[in-house]
């Protein structure tokens, strides 16, 4: 489970440094990171018995979290998307009907609800700066 | 917004592309997500697909991944890519920079075809 986990994260992450620094569009980081992944996973299944079909969802789903925007959203931040695109897909990927697009939704939520937590920050900061305005 | 404009209508003979390109690789047997990087793959590195047009191709691939599961039959599952050209085109000026926004597009254009197969 927590190799699962990190393994998540990784892959978000080197989708995101992909599209970051080395001036890819988001499609072809997505994609690159995809298939690099499930290239490794193959090889690591010949030699240790792993789900196959867990790991590469979740690279997928995790490739959708990093296509976040760099400009956007920082690096520690796709961190918290890919913990809560972990966790959503853990709990609520199996109540779904089917599967088309679904890793992209969950990932979509979870960017959401990412970006839903930054929040109470903003608006504890707010009086203190229309205090200064006055 | 016009959903009839020559731009518009050649998103969606890229969304069809995508769609019809991914259903194909899945229906000879290999793995739906290596066949749905593939085609996204593919469709960016292409000189003659614009940059918006690889990314339908991409959105549509993934409303193939698990597409048989809703419908088998051909002619209803077209409909899907119709789906995707139109919720992309809405959603084209919303959520800039949030990941997971194409396959929200896909998995929203699935429901409304199982939304459909449902009541018919």
């Amino acid at each position: 489970m927590i190799f699962s986990f990190l393994f998540t994260i990784l892959c978000s992450k080197l989708t995101f440094a992909f599209h970051k620094n080395y001036m890819v569009t988001v499609v072809q980081a997505s994609t690159l990171v995809t298939l690099f992944s499930l290239l490794l996973l193959k090889i690591i299944d010949i030699t240790v018995v792993i789900d196959f079909d867990l790991y590469s969802k979740l690279a997928f789903g995790a490739s959708f979290v990093g296509m976040s925007c760099p400009k956007r959203f920082k690096n520690n931040e796709v961190i918290i998307f890919s913990t809560i695109f972990y966790v959503l897909y853990y709990f609520l990927f199996e109540f779904f009907p089917f599967s088309s697009g679904l890793l992209g939704f969950l990932a979509f939520i979870s960017v959401i609800l990412g970006t839903r937590i930054k929040l109470p920050k903003k608006e504890l900061r707010l009086p203190l700066k229309s205090k200064i305005n006055l | 917004m016009n959903l009839f404009r020559l731009h518009s209508i050649y998103l969606l003979f890229f969304s069809f592309i995508g769609f019809l390109a991914c259903h194909i690789m899945i229906s000879i047997g290999l793995n739906p997500i290596l066949a749905s990087s593939l085609v996204g793959f593919i469709g960016s590195l292409s000189k003659y697909v614009s940059k918006k047009a690889s990314t339908i191709i991409y959105c549509s691939s993934f409303a193939a991944i698990g597409i048989l599961e809703v419908h088998q039959r051909i002619s209803i599952l077209l409909l899907v890519p119709i789906f995707v050209w139109i919720i992309f085109r809405f959603l084209d000026n919303h959520f800039h920079g949030h990941g997971g926004k194409l396959g929200t597009i896909a998995f929203l254009s699935v429901s409304f075809l199982f939304c459909l197969v449902s009541y018919l």
